[in-house]
């Protein structure tokens, strides 16, 4: 019997044709993914990724016409499609940033970073997790830690164990699983684990969004560091 | 109101204009000093040409009314009054022509000097009574009064103008109660009729001439002001519009260095082990092209519009869009395009967009309702954005555009930026402005 290898399935929004042609020489030069559409434009990529169903969308944000980059990515995810979304900037400014991650964007990269960190955000938001720019992390939680949290969260009815709630917190900090797991004399496995649950009861796309929530929601506050 | 297209005039790059007046009412003449054909304009009225003269660029009086030698007149009174005394033999005739001359010399300093001219001709006329000179046989202490009751009026101000008319009144009363050196007082009453015959029309038209001058003087300073103001405007529109020229560039550059980064990038990757030099250059362009994007990210940071852009540069490939968005909001636009548009660098193509842009919004603010043809054409080394469009009818209380106005200033800064050329003219009711950039690969 052999096993099935699917690789995972890769489109690529840009309006310029040699960014394009760039990025598909990056993608295809790595074994297990594959470019399976590419758009020059907002309506020309909804078209391709319902037709593609891609796994993973590299989308640039600055797009002519009257689609941009965020349009495409909150009309494909508010339609439920299973593409995740890596959004792509020139410039590292925060005004996209936040734009990105409320629109439901998985990750964020500039598009000048080197082709290794591009394909490791491919393949990251591939198995689920989400990817931020590693100085932009930071940046994230501090502007969400700022943010005023929403009224009406009732924090109360997400129902997290005491552990989750652990872990949530760390989340909330920056840590990653890796962290998490020898902060809390767990394992790795057990960590993803618990992390996949608080994903489902908060109802989170990925970890970026469970920072999100947290900090929306008032259950972290700045300076509350674990 | 914009003199210029109402009378017809092509585009005055820059001119400082001066004007003459001649008289009151009566025309006037303007010489445009930088045109490279100077012309004169005879308008007909003295406000007019000072507007004129404000929108060409420059206010420069040349000359007040007459324009000439402030001596003439005084010399001509002199000869007048000595010719007199000369004829008529009266008594203390040379105290008298002494008097004259002294008088004549004074008033040829009446323009620099007011005050003191008009005290030293008073002087002269009060002390001429007890020193024998006659008041009743020559015209000799009436028409340098009548001169300096003029220039009282017309030349003195505020205290000034007190201090010369109580002169006057001195040397009335000499002149009236002497005569020849005797007091006679039966010569009073036939005097002050007299004085009184004399100093009105003197103080009348002293105060016209007094006002017509105030009211020149205004507005030649109102015309300064508004040309200052224009100017600052001007100024202001134009670093706006190299601000934003420069954010634009910097944005274009950014993607251009972007792409390069993207393709060393994946060249790279494509390398084998044993090429680590090769590899090691590219790893060098990436990390250049990606500092030099922080920096450039920086620059359009700094000039950039509070509100963020979420589109790149326009080209030439959205032109259509525009004409078809002018269109929709009520604008009658056609549009050609002429040779081959792949090979046009992005920045003269960004540059194209713009300028179209603007002609439209010019049109669309100057002459609604007309229809405007838009050319865009591809030539051997340049590409030509040509619009033309009728101008509305005169009398419609429009501004015109002005070849200084705001509306045009973007153009022209683009087009400098790539040393090519803009063409505006406006003739037979026809706008049109060609703007050429040059093209090199």
């Amino acid at each position: 019997m052999t096993a099935e290898w699917h690789r995972t399935h890769v489109a690529i929004v840009d309006d310029q044709d040699m960014v394009r042609a760039g990025f598909r020489m990056i993608v295809e030069s790595e074994p297990g993914l594959v470019v399976v559409g590419e758009a020059a434009s907002g309506a020309d990529a909804l078209t391709m990724v319902s037709r593609t169903r891609p796994d993973v969308t590299l989308m640039d944000i600055r797009m002519p016409g009257e689609l941009n980059g965020l349009d495409v990515t909150r009309q494909l995810l508010g339609t439920g499609s299973p593409t995740r979304i890596v959004i792509l900037t020139t410039f590292d400014t925060d005004d996209f940033l936040y734009a990105a991650l409320d629109a439901g964007a998985s990750g964020f990269l500039l598009k000048n970073s080197p082709p290794e960190r591009l394909l490791e955000a491919i393949r990251t938001v591939a198995a689920g997790d989400a990817l931020l720019e590693p100085t932009v992390t930071t940046r994230v939680i501090a502007e969400f830690g700022r943010r005023r949290p929403l009224a009406g969260t009732d924090t109360d009815t997400w129902t997290l164990t005491e552990r989750e709630r652990d872990i949530l917190r760390r989340v909330a900090s920056g840590c990653s699983n890796a962290e998490i797991a020898r902060s809390l004399f767990l394992s790795q496995a057990t960590v993803k684990t618990h992390v996949a649950h608080i994903l489902t009861k908060l109802g989170a796309r990925d970890r970026v969004q469970l920072v999100v929530k947290a900090y929306e929601s008032g259950f972290v506050r700045p300076g509350h560091e674990q | 109101m914009d003199l210029r297209r109402s009378l017809g005039f092509g585009s005055v790059n820059r001119a400082s204009a001066s004007y003459a007046v001649s008289s009151p009412g009566e025309p006037c003449l303007i010489t445009l000093g930088d045109d490279p054909s100077p012309s004169l304009l005879i308008l007909q009225s003295e406000s007019l040409a000072v507007e004129y003269a404000a929108q060409c660029g420059g206010v420069e009086a040349l000359t007040r009314p007459g324009g000439v030698h402030p001596a003439v007149a005084p010399v001509v009174l002199w000869v007048l009054l000595v010719a007199e005394q000369l004829a008529v033999h009266p008594p203390g005739m040379l105290v008298a022509i002494l008097g004259a001359s002294a008088v004549a010399v004074a008033l040829c300093a009446r323009r620099s000097r007011p005050l003191a001219s008009v005290l030293v001709v008073l002087a002269v006329v009060t002390v001429q009574a007890p020193l024998g000179v006659s008041t009743k046989d020559t015209s000799l202490p009436v028409l340098p009064v009548f001169w300096a009751i003029f220039l009282a009026f017309s030349a003195l101000h505020g205290r000034q103008r007190l201090v010369g008319l109580a002169a006057v009144v001195v040397a009335l009363t000499s002149g009236m109660l002497l005569d020849g050196g005797h007091v006679d007082l039966a010569n009073l009453e036939h005097s002050a009729l007299f004085a009184v015959a004399l100093c009105l029309p003197a103080a009348i038209t002293g105060t016209y001439v007094d006002s017509r001058h105030r009211y020149a003087l205004a507005l030649e300073e109102g015309a300064r002001a508004r040309e200052a103001q224009r100017r600052a405007e001007t100024a202001t529109a134009v670093a706006e519009e190299r601000l934003r020229i420069a954010r634009e560039l910097h944005d274009v550059i950014a993607h251009g260095v972007g792409l390069m980064g993207v393709q060393a990038g994946a060249v790279r990757r494509r390398l084998r082990a044993d090429q680590k030099d090769l590899a090691s250059a590219l790893l060098t362009v990436e990390e250049t092209g990606r500092a030099a994007i922080t920096e450039l990210g920086h620059a359009v940071g700094v000039l950039r519009d509070p509100a963020g852009e979420m589109a790149p540069q326009p080209t030439l490939a959205q032109l259509r869009a525009l004409v078809e968005a002018a269109r929709e909001s009520g604008q009658q636009v056609s549009l050609t395009l002429r040779g081959p548009h792949e090979d046009i660098p992005v920045g003269v193509g960004v540059t194209a967009y713009r300028i179209v842009q603007e002609l439209l919004t010019n049109a669309r603010k100057h002459a609604r309702g007309n229809h405007v043809a838009v050319t865009v054409a591809r030539g051997c080394e340049d590409l030509t954005i040509e619009a033309l469009n009728a101008t509305p009818s005169a009398g419609r209380g429009r501004r015109g555009p002005s070849p200084g106005g705001h509306g045009l200033i973007g153009i022209r800064e683009r087009v400098a930026t790539y040393g090519g050329s803009v063409e505006i003219t406006n003739a037979d009711n026809t706008f049109a402005v060609t703007a050429r950039l040059p093209i090199t690969r």
